[in-house]
Parts: C-alpha cells; structure tokens; sequence
C-alpha cells in the first residue's frame, strides 16, 4: 500500500483513514440515537394499544396536554399533569438544597484563607454517594425508612415509644417526595461541588488578593467577585441539573414497597416508562409524552442560556469600544 | 484494506452484539438413542404412534372452528423449547423426559429467550420473527394470555393432535386458563398452582384454642367467618396477632370468587371486586391485616415473629427449597416449621404456574405431542416426575394419591388439602386477556384505599378504572 501512494506523487491523504475509525461510533450513534429519536417522534402520531397501526394525527397531544370527552383522555390527562408536577418538585426540592451544600462546601474548600486540610478525601467521600447504584440506595433508603414497624427509623421510635404506631414514611405524599428530594441532592451534591470548585480554582487568585487588602468581607468577596466570575459555571450546572432533573427516574421508580410506584412520586420519565412497558403497550402516549418534556427542556434550555448570556455581552462589548 | 474490514467488522460486532436469543443445546452427544429405555417409556411411545394417524380426525372432532388452518410438519431433527434461563424446571423437564424415554440428547435443545419471565415475554416474539426453530414454548400465567390471542405465533393443541378431552384428569381450570376467546384451546399447564392458608399453628391453639387445620378451617371457611375470626384473634392476643399478613396474598384468594370475566363485548365488569374494597378495608380498619408488602422482609418477619397469624402461599411456596415463601416463613428450620400447620381457607385459588403452547412454526409435532403428554396427560411420567421433583403436577387421580411429609409444615401432606382447594375452582370462561394488568391495577386502587391515598371507596374504584381505561385504550370503562 505504501509503495503505490509513493509512485502516485499525491499528497498522501490519511483523513479516510480518520472517518473510518469514528465510523463505528457514528454508525452505532445513528443506529441507537438518531433512528430511535425519529421513530419515537413518528410514533407520537399513532395510536396506543390494539390500534397501535394507526395514524391519529396530534390526539396523543390533546389528550395528554388538554384531556378530551372521554374517561381514557381525562385519566392520561390528569395523570400526566400530575407527573409534570411531581417532577417539578422533586426536581426544585433537590436543587435548591443541592446547589447551597455544594456551594458553601466548594467555596469553603477552595479559601486560602481558611486552609482545610485533606480537602482531597473530603472530596472523595462526598463524591462517594454518587457512585453507589441508585437501585442499592433505594434499598437502603427502603431499610432506613420502612412503612411498618420492621423500618430501622419505625422500630426506633418505637422502642423509644416516641410514637405508637409507624410512619408510612414511603407511602406518605410529603414524606416520600421529601426523601427523594434529600436522595437526589445526596447522590449529588458532590459531583456538583466538584464543577463549582473548579470553577473557583479557575478564578485568578490576584483578585482575591486585591479584595483582601481592599479589605473586603468574606461575604462581599464571594457576592461581588466569586458569584458573578462563577456565573459561566453556574449556568451550566442549572443546566445540566434541570435536564437531568426532567429526566428523574431511577429514584422515584424504585422507592416503593409493594408492587408499584407511589403516584406522588411518578414523575415524567416514569409515566413515559408505565406507559411504555404495559402489557398492551402504549406507545403513543409515551412517544408523544417524550416529545413533550423534550419541547420542555429545550425551551428551558434555550431560555436560561439566552437570559444568561445576553446580560454579559452587552457589557464585553462596551468594554471594548 | 485489512484496516477497512476491521472498521466494518467492529462497527457491525457492536451493532448485531445487541441481537437476541441464545440457544444453548443441552448438550452435543452424537450418540443414537441409547437402549436403555423403560417398558413404560416404550409403551407410551407405542401409543404415541397410533395417535399421531388419528390427528386429522381429532382436530375434525373439535368443535371450535378456525382450527384446522394450521398446518404443522413432523420433520424437524430437534425438538425445540423455548423458555428463560431462569426457568430451572424447564431443565429438570427436558433431562426426566430424555431419561425416562431414553433419548438422546440431541433430541430436545432448550433455547433461553430472556433471563427471567418478564424478558421472556417480548423475547420470545423477537425470536419467533427470526427464522430459529421452536416446537414448543413454555409461558408464565401472567402472559399466556399474550400468545394464546395470537394467531400468528401459536398454534392450537388440535394441531399437534391434542384436544381437551385428552386431559380428563387435569385441573379444569388449567384448560380454561390456555383456552381463549373463540375457544381454541391453546396451553396446557404440567403444574396446578392452588394454595392454602399457612398459619401458625402454635398462635392458632394460644388464642384460638384450635388445635387441628380441620379446626382452623371452620374458622376460615367463608369470608364472614374469615373476618369474624380476625377480629376474635386480635382482641384475643391483645393486639399482637393479626389474622392476615398482607393485603395482596388476601386478594390473590379472592379473586378467584368472580362470577363474571373481567371484561364482557369490550367492556369493564367489576363484578364481586368491589367487595373487597370493604372486605380489606374493614379487615384493615380492625386490625385483622397486619399490612405488610408481600416479598418484603417484613413480610417474612411478620410470621415469624407473631404479628400475623399466617397468609395465603401457593404451591411453589410452599417447597422447602431456600428461598420459598415458606422457607422464609420458618427460616428453613425444623423447629420454626413445627409450628406451622396449613388449612384450605376461605374459597378455591390457584397463584400463577407455568404453561406448555405450540409454536405455529412447529415442525415436529409427533414428539412435541409426545412432550405434553409426557408432563399433562400421562399418570405415570407425571407421578414420578412429581416423586423426583416435588412439584403438584396437573393431575387430580396423581395428586389425591400422592404423599408426601412437609418438615415446615410440621409433617403435614399438603398434597390433600391443595387438591381439596382445587375442587372449589371454576374458571371456565372467567379467564381474558387483560386480567394480569386489571389485576395489578385493581391490586394498586385497594392499596391506596387501605393507606388513606383515596379518601373513599368510590374514589378508590374511580381511579382503578381510569388507570384500566387509560391502559386499554380498545375498552369501554364505564
């Protein structure tokens, strides 16, 4: 091969070369992304169950979105409004506390002036949580927080005789958001404190300098020059927290005891999911729903991104006038 | 060009890595059928022989039509058998069949289509739109409904030679159960799948001065009495003892009460189900459910340590092998077993079980006839296959003769009183192919109506319609 390139006195081209290694990841990617994404909007348009043949133009939407003239309509309705609710929720409940813990941990962290010494494992171990399978801590959460008397918070209180019969912690509306709530923002809290500490690491240390003989306070430092600075960073963990957020399944999914999952727990991935996996499968439904939280995300998405980086670029650009 | 072929080799590995079925031959000996097979053995296949020339009239003699299409052929090298690589009693059926008839190896090849039941379910599909053999195939009783409704994939009984009346000693409701809508008679199960009400014999004497299960069994004998004797039981014990550990075991037995199908023409009928509603909630309210999750540790505990008196197991709970609900019950100890008794309970109740369908892509139907036969019609193969296993084989003559000495049921032969329980249960035309999801629905609504989601009945039976009526979009929820 190499002696006839030689004898065609050419630039050698290596790019075919290139295209075929990554060929093998685009065609996987076509085959398992861009196919599967097409068909699941194709099949947003037909029907459910026995008429799953058929072309029902946009009623899967309506009768998501709006409910309709009949108890199927106005149940796939309700409970899909319920799921976008419940998704809300879980999703704010976890990210507010998420976001604070791992702020303060980072900005904490990261201070030359406090020096906290083994930073590294407290690293570690609080980014430990989000390692663990999601299936192993919903059973753990199940063990700790168990309905019956035979839950390890119910047999303590018991003991204790603090109270006289258990609490359905898992079956209660409130109780059972709170702790997928807490679940959420344990399992990553850590991933996200490691992405704000790296964006305070990226901040140059002469502007702390310069704040700290200005003699600046350590709450004027962190809301004048930490926040706005980390602000690029912190867009992008809002981000990824609020798709990741839309998507919520494994946690809620798996905490229940019984057979199925508690309604005030369905969030949208898990409705897409009871629909799509049911005897007589509902593809429509959960097609058109897909579609549904992705016209969501991407919107959000877009939003929050033009919000946030159109109130900088003003400003670089009368900077450089 | 090597490097060209290797890119196209990896990118079409990782694509078809994700393709389906494996099918793993039990084992590969080329040996011819060894002599060794049993008088008996020979005898059936003698019969075996005779009945196969009869075939066309059999299936002329049924009376349901749309029969007769299907066209199988007998020239298959294998008989294939379609199960899940969890399933270990497909094993222990191919390996007692190919012993006792004295094949080869070859003969049968069980192919895994999935891990468990539920991967089994879609797996099977994907395998049978491919173009790999399958004679048989086995089905959990949650879906047989899904093949036994479809044309394109199965065939009936009458195909392979086989009609109802093959089976006199079955359990009528196994046929009623691999029998669909227009009356094509489909499946057969090798196993009946009755339960009783396991409870703790010890408790039941301290505070209910029973000593007998026929004793116990007249306090459990209808659902009255059922929840009278609940309540009895809890006063009685000072609130320690609840009569029932979980909800769903109660329903598993209750529903078999209907009268009706679950759907009639296209439409919902709730039948006796709106009973339970009361039934669970005023057995809640005093106390005589100890509302535990069934498999749950708590569950288990709740036995074991006296907060329920007992529940209802079926069959496949009721071994001894690690695991069982009974096991669990005792913690497999001879001790703890000798305080457990069983009785019949309230009605007759079977809990899931495994059937035998034809593929319509059979092409060996003498030896898949014989197969089924083998394990649903046979007396002797199945009383020894339920010598050797232990499993409640489909047969009323083979089980209300068998014994057998439970060490967790303190020596008790559950063997009679399962079959007792059977006596009470008619399914015939009870049976459709939305019960599995009606069920866990209906299962889901009672269960919120137990922990306070739903404020009352009405909205419990709302809720429970709405989410069938939003599963099925082809019926008509009233």
């Amino acid at each position: 091969m190499q002696a006839t390139s030689v004898k065609r006195h050419k630039m050698v081209s290596y790019a075919k070369y290139g295209y075929m290694f990554i060929a093998p990841f685009f065609i996987a990617y076509a085959f398992f992304m861009i196919y599967p994404l097409i068909n699941t909007i194709i099949l947003s348009f037909k029907g459910n169950g026995n008429f799953a043949d058929q072309w029902v133009g946009l009623q899967n939407f309506q009768y998501l979105l709006f409910g309709g003239d009949n108890r199927a309509a106005n149940a796939i309705h309700n409970e899909f409004m319920n799921s976008l609710g419940n998704t809300l929720i879980l999703w704010a409940g976890n990210f507010v506390v998420q976001i604070v813990l791992s702020l303060l941990l980072a900005v904490w962290f990261s201070d030359v002036r406090i020096k906290i010494k083994g930073t590294g494992f407290f690293k570690v171990v609080m980014y430990l949580p989000n390692i663990i399978t999601a299936a192993s801590v919903a059973g753990m959460f199940l063990m700790i927080f168990g309905n019956s008397k035979y839950g390890a918070i119910n047999s303590l209180l018991l003991s204790w005789q603090s109270i006289l019969e258990p609490i359905p912690f898992i079956n209660d509306v409130w109780s059972s958001r709170i702790l997928v709530m807490l679940i959420q923002s344990w399992m990553w809290f850590g991933n996200t404190m490691l992405l704000l500490m790296s964006g305070i690491f990226g901040i140059d240390p002469s502007i702390y300098e310069a704040a700290d003989i200005d003699g600046s306070s350590g709450a004027n430092t962190f809301f004048r020059i930490t926040m706005p600075i980390l602000k690029p960073i912190f867009i992008y963990v809002f981000i990824t927290s609020m798709i990741g957020g839309l998507q919520m399944f494994d946690i809620p999914y798996l905490l229940h005891e019984g057979r199925t999952i508690r309604p005030s727990l369905e969030t949208g991935a898990v409705f897409i999911y009871q629909y799509f996996h049911q005897a007589s499968p509902n593809y429509g439904y959960s097609a058109a729903a897909s579609v549904i939280l992705f016209v969501i995300t991407a919107v959000l998405g877009v939003i929050i991104y033009r919000f946030n980086t159109d109130s900088t670029a003003p400003v670089k650009k009368r900077k450089a006038k | 060009m090597k490097k060209r072929l290797l890119a196209a080799l990896l990118a079409s590995a990782a694509v078809l890595s994700f393709a389906g079925c494996s099918s793993n031959t039990t084992s590969s000996s080329t040996s011819a059928a060894d002599n060794s097979s049993t008088p008996a053995a020979d005898d059936s296949s003698a019969a075996d022989d005779s009945s196969v020339a009869d075939t066309a009239s059999t299936a002329e003699a049924d009376s349901s039509a749309a029969e007769d299409t299907t066209e199988l052929k007998d020239d298959g090298s294998t008989l294939s058998i379609l199960t899940w690589s969890g399933n270990s009693d497909t094993k222990k059926m191919v390996e007692f069949f190919l012993k006792s008839k004295g094949y080869s190896e070859d003969k049968v090849t069980i192919v895994s289509c999935g891990e468990n039941g539920e991967g089994a379910r879609d797996g099977y599909k994907q395998y049978l739109m491919g173009d790999g053999d399958a004679d048989l195939m086995i089905y959990d009783a949650d879906w047989v409904a899904d093949y036994i409704y479809d044309d394109t994939l199965t065939a009936p009984y009458s195909a392979i030679g086989l009609s109802k009346e093959d089976f006199p000693d079955a359990f009528s409701y196994t046929l009623s159960y691999g029998t669909n809508d227009a009356g094509v008679f489909k499946a057969n199960s090798f196993q009946a799948t009755p339960g009783g009400f396991v409870y703790r014999a010890d408790l039941a004497e301290q505070y209910l001065g029973v000593t007998t299960p026929d004793e116990m069994q007249a306090l459990v004998s209808d659902w009255d009495k059922f929840q009278e004797t609940g309540a009895k039981l809890y006063e009685a014990s000072n609130g320690a003892t609840s009569l029932q550990a979980t909800e769903g075991g109660l329903w598993q037995v209750f529903q078999s009460n209907r009268t009706q199908p679950w759907v009639v023409d296209g439409k919902l009928v709730m039948d006796t189900a709106e009973d339970f509603y009361d039934i669970a909630k005023s057995m809640n309210d005093n106390h005589s459910l100890a509302g535990v999750p069934q498999w749950d540790a708590a569950w288990y505990a709740a036995v074991l340590d006296g907060t329920a008196l007992g529940d209802f197991v079926p069959t496949w709970g009721l071994t001894t092998n690690e695991g069982s609900i009974l096991f669990n019950f005792t913690e497999g100890k001879d001790e703890n077993g000798a305080k457990m008794a069983m009785c019949e309970g309230p009605t007759g109740w079977y809990w899931g079980g495994s059937y035998i369908g034809v593929s319509n892509k059979c092409d060996n139907k003498s030896l898949a006839k014989e197969f089924i036969e083998f394990f649903c019609k046979d007396a002797d193969s199945m009383a020894a296959y339920a010598a050797e296993t232990g499993d409640f084989v489909n047969n009323k003559t083979v089980m209300s003769t068998a014994e057998t000495s439970n060490r967790l049921l303190n020596g008790q032969n559950h063997y009679k009183i399962l079959t007792k329980v059977l006596d009470n249960l008619d399914l015939e035309g009870k049976i459709t192919k939305y019960d599995s999801i009606i069920k866990a629905k209906f299962n889901d609504s009672v269960n919120g109506y137990l922990d306070g989601t739903f404020a009352t009945k009405e909205d419990a039976i709302n809720s429970f319609k709405d989410n069938v009526a939003a599963a099925y979009p082809e019926l008509v929820v009233e």
